[in-house]
């Protein structure tokens, strides 16, 4: 009993086309396919630094982990204008108190009643077991991944640019060209070139409102280690956003300055379509603020090689795979929206998910639960008091516990 | 803050409600009034539970032993299906996982490609809780061991009109801030401007009022529809069962620790194995099958002597567009109603009680959560929906108008969409918030004749021989302990009798096991 064999071309540069070749060629070796990386010339972002949120712990990312792993990163700490607070992840919310008194809940409480509360994030050392974060060079770490890939059998074909051919219905990838004239076709073409250069033969691009996550241009410098700890840090100002990393090789900052119309939120409604399957960078533009396209991507290669080359029919793996993409860049998407509306000067609007969070956390501290969220309700939790929302009150039961019990229970969790 | 909160109704969902607001609230100045008559019969939802009544149980403090005693329970660890797949076919969806997953896969690809092969293993074979089920065994589930032997759980076939009592008992008992009125609403009173409920007037003239009611009237959800205009969404074009007559029986079955369902040529028979006797009940679609027909069938099939008269039941399969509408909520039946094919009426009362209970807010403007409690609910009552139809709809049966008009009806677009992904792709659509994960969905479907086109790749590690083989000798493994485990009677008999230790697993909020 077999398999077809399938072929697949892979089409980008950098870190996400290593990535995807490594991760494709492991998961998929049972199926022996024939798998060529078609290497476009890296982007500029190539030899900057990305941050590894501990959220994202899909099988790509371990892999990031275990060649880093002695780069730890235990804290990532958000600095906005409106309230010096912290970022939390990865800890249960539940049942920090009692049933239905969340430990949202109870944080709110102690930020009601007490001067020295400790911030959102310093919870997270409680966290068993405890989930550091990471910083690495993307040029590091391609480089790795390549390896992995070419190990596994991937063949690497560089190329300055790709001309792509459709069927005759138009409907479909027929082959692409290289630069230097080879030909290839393949059952799937997979794009995670920046901005996705094979699937824009296929359709166009959708663009999110500006008045939710406006335009931006970004600027990245490399410098001297400066000393301290390993860490990341976020800094909003006015219409800038930075993200700055500190690595014992350096100091990396990325600004972003929001309202120069050079970039746009941009995706494709429909990631896979036909033979055709864009992801990462390919799939979707976005600020990367707190969610690497890196990330959605690690999320899509996960799903992606449970879906190619186990059956001749795709339309309901495409619509599966294009739901669960779309739910992850619309999360992305709205936590930019919400970290933004909270820091810059120009006032914009909510996405309409973010309207519901916004409006129960304000109300009792309460928090909308996702399926499969690619963000933690921690995370929102600590977004939310970051960007200096301010819940009115808790919930009823919360509220009919002695607050010195929940005062003490939260606290003596930080003492553990 | 709220200062009252009346629950309408003393049912299974009214003293779950009550029992649990109770106990949340029990240090505050909240005053809790439960008002229900006597005149008014209650349905008695839910003789068969799943395991997550072991969770509400724990939460309110009581003795799993006690509780048993209380309401004449034995242990359920799953249920079989008998019939559905075709005629003379069964299996047991069990409380646990099917296998356990490897680093490369999910148990059921592993299954689904040895099934290819030709070789003979049912599903539930691959089940610790399954196997225990079918030898009329019964054990808790080990803390110290691992895979088969801790990944299932166990929940109680039971007296629902005794639970009931159980939980009045200990409101009346416990809770200084608790207090039942006896008597039958005539009239509910709202505020003028606001539409807001304000109280309720009693056929002896009594008026109460509270600021926050609940609404667990049953099918006639007297509060959320009827005075507030709450609309129900029908749901019976895809669950097409609107009927069903029940009666207990005087034999029992000390060694079968599942219920059974049993389908029929318009629907299906349920039989619940209590400890003093059987609950029996047959549900069908009138469109197919008249009451006479159905009774006669019922009787039938029973197999013993029938205690009370048959109770007819008239349903509908349906959902409340807002199940928390201005200040009230509608919990048990006044909610919704899906028939009881998975013993689901139980955990979704008990589902709404902890939503409302975190969401609650400590003030009067509910908006945002009452969106987001309806929110919740509405995806709970599809996805068990789907759930339900997936067993009619997988299945090889079509000897009667009733399975022809379910092979052919039109699907949900998520359930239509979760089929053709396993059989296109052999994957299921999984989701953290919900009742049935993964294991339940690919159970379901393959052992009720579930095709795919896929061969997963994934369990390629193992030639076709290694695999088949391995499968074989886990299979036996897990019947081998299966043959090693007690009669559940004896355990039963210790626990009814009061002479075993009143120690029992932790419980948890998952049909798939109490430890992980």
């Amino acid at each position: 009993m077999k398999n077809k064999t399938p072929t697949i071309a892979l089409i980008g540069s950098g870190l996400q086309l290593s990535m995807c070749a490594s991760f494709l060629a492991e998961k998929l070796q049972y199926l022996k396919p024939t798998i060529v990386a078609i290497q476009l010339p890296p982007d500029e972002r190539e030899s900057h630094v990305s941050f590894l949120f501990p959220p994202f712990a899909e099988p790509a990312i371990p892999l990031i982990r275990r060649e880093l792993s002695e780069v730890g990163l235990q804290k990532i700490t958000i600095t906005t204008p409106a309230s010096p607070s912290g970022f939390a992840f990865n800890f249960s919310p539940y049942g920090v108190v009692s049933d239905a008194v969340t430990f949202h809940h109870a944080y709110q409480v102690c930020r009601q009643q007490e001067a020295d509360v400790p911030s959102y994030d310093s919870f997270l050392a409680i966290t068993p077991p405890p989930s550091p974060g990471v910083v690495y060079l993307r040029k590091n770490v391609t480089h790795e991944y390549r390896h992995l890939a070419v190990r596994r059998g991937v063949t690497y074909v560089p190329s300055k640019d790709v001309t792509v051919v459709l069927s005759e219905d138009e409907k479909k990838i027929f082959s692409v060209q290289t630069s230097t004239r080879q030909v290839m076709t393949a059952d799937y073409f997979i794009d995670c070139s920046l901005g996705g250069v094979v699937m824009q033969h296929l359709q166009k691009k959708a663009v999110l409102s500006e008045q939710m996550i406006p335009s931006w241009s970004w600027d990245y410098r490399f410098g001297a280690f400066e000393g301290g700890p390993v860490e990341s840090e976020l800094k909003l100002e006015r219409m800038m956003v930075k993200r700055i990393g500190r690595l014992s090789c350096g100091r990396a900052e990325k600004t972003y300055i929001f309202g120069s119309p050079d970039r746009l939120c941009e995706y494709f409604e429909r990631p896979w379509l036909a033979n055709c399957v864009a992801i990462g960078s390919g799939f979707a533009e976005v600020p990367e603020l707190l969610v690497d396209l890196d990330q959605i991507l690690a999320r899509q290669l996960v799903t992606l090689s449970w879906l190619l080359g186990v059956s001749s029919e795709t339309t309901h793996s495409a619509r599966y795979f294009n739901m669960l993409s779309m739910r992850d860049f619309g999360e992305a998407a709205d936590m930019v929206n919400l970290l933004l509306r909270g820091a810059l000067d120009q006032p914009l609007e909510l996405t309409e998910s973010n309207r519901r969070r916004v409006e129960l956390f304000r109300s009792s501290a309460g928090t909308v639960k996702e399926n499969n969220a690619l963000i933690s309700e921690n995370a929102w939790t600590g977004l939310m008091h970051a960007v200096g929302y301010t819940p009115r009150n808790t919930n009823a039961v919360t509220e009919a516990i002695d607050s010195r019990i929940i005062i003490n229970r939260t606290k003596s969790l930080l003492s553990r | 803050m709220i200062q009252k909160l009346m629950i309408v109704g003393g049912g299974t969902a009214g003293w779950m409600t009550a029992a649990a607001f109770c106990h949340l609230f029990q240090d505050s100045a909240l005053q809790i009034t439960l008002i229900e008559s006597e005149a008014i019969g209650t349905i008695g939802v839910g003789e068969a539970t799943i395991p997550h009544i072991r969770y509400f149980n724990e939460r309110l403090g009581i003795s799993e032993h006690e509780f048993m005693r209380a309401t004449n329970a034995t242990f359920k660890l799953g249920i079989e299906f008998a019939d559905w797949k075709q005629i003379g076919h069964s299996y047991i969806h069990p409380f646990g996982e099917m296998g356990f997953p490897t680093k490369h896969a999910p148990f059921y690809h592993y299954w689904s490609r040895a099934k290819r092969l030709g070789a003979s293993l049912s599903a539930d074979e691959f089940s610790l809780a399954a196997q225990m089920a079918r030898l009329g065994r019964f054990t808790y589930p080990s803390k110290k061991g691992s895979g088969f032997l801790s990944n299932f759980s166990y929940a109680f076939h039971l007296d629902a009109s005794k639970y009931a009592l159980f939980l009045r008992g200990l409101c009346e008992r416990n809770f200084r801030n608790f207090t039942r009125v006896e008597g039958k609403i005539e009239h509910v009173r709202q505020d003028s401007e606001t539409g807001d409920i304000i109280g309720v007037t009693l056929g002896d003239g009594l008026t109460l009022s509270a600021d926050f009611f609940i609404d667990c009237s049953g099918f006639r959800s007297l509060l959320l529809c009827q005075t507030l205009g709450a609309n129900p969404i029908d749901m019976s074009e895809h669950l097409p069962c609107n009927s069903a007559i029940a009666a207990p029986t005087d034999e029992t079955y000390p060694n079968v620790p599942y219920s059974r369902a049993t389908a029929h040529a318009a629907g299906w028979q349920w039989r619940i194995p209590l400890r003093h006797r059987t609950g029996n009940g047959f549900v069908y679609a009138t469109d197919f099958m008249s009451d006479s027909e159905a009774e006669q069938l019922f009787d039938g099939n029973l197999g013993g002597e029938k205690l009370a008269d048959l109770n007819l039941i008239r349903f509908q399969a349906r959902r409340m567009d807002t199940s928390w509408r201005k200040n009230c909520v509608g919990i048990g039946l006044s909610g919704g109603f899906l028939e009881p094919l998975e013993s689901t009426s139980i955990h979704l009362i008990q589902a709404a009680i902890l939503k409302l209970a975190e969401l609650l807010p400590g003030h009067k403007d509910w908006r945002a959560e009452s969106e987001q409690f309806n929110r919740e609910m509405a995806d709970l009552y599809e996805k068990i929906r789907d759930f339900l139809v997936l067993h009619y709809r997988v299945t090889e049966r079509a000897d009667s108008e009733f399975w022809r008009y379910i092979k052919n009806m039109r699907l949900p677009d998520s359930l239509d969409q979760k089929i053709n992904l396993l059989r296109e792709a052999g994957i299921v659509d999984t989701y953290q918030h919900g009742l049935f994960l993964e294991a339940s969905w690919a159970l379901v479907y393959f052992a009720q004749g579930g095709e795919t086109a896929a061969l997963h790749h994934r369990t390629c590690h193992l030639t076709d021989r290694e695999l088949v083989e391995q499968l074989k000798n886990f299979r036996d493994e897990i019947a081998n302990n299966a043959r090693g485990v007690a009669p559940q009677s004896e355990l039963l008999d210790q626990i009814h009798e009061g002479t075993v230790t009143e120690q029992w697993p932790q419980s948890a909020m998952s049909l798939y096991g109490v430890f992980s």
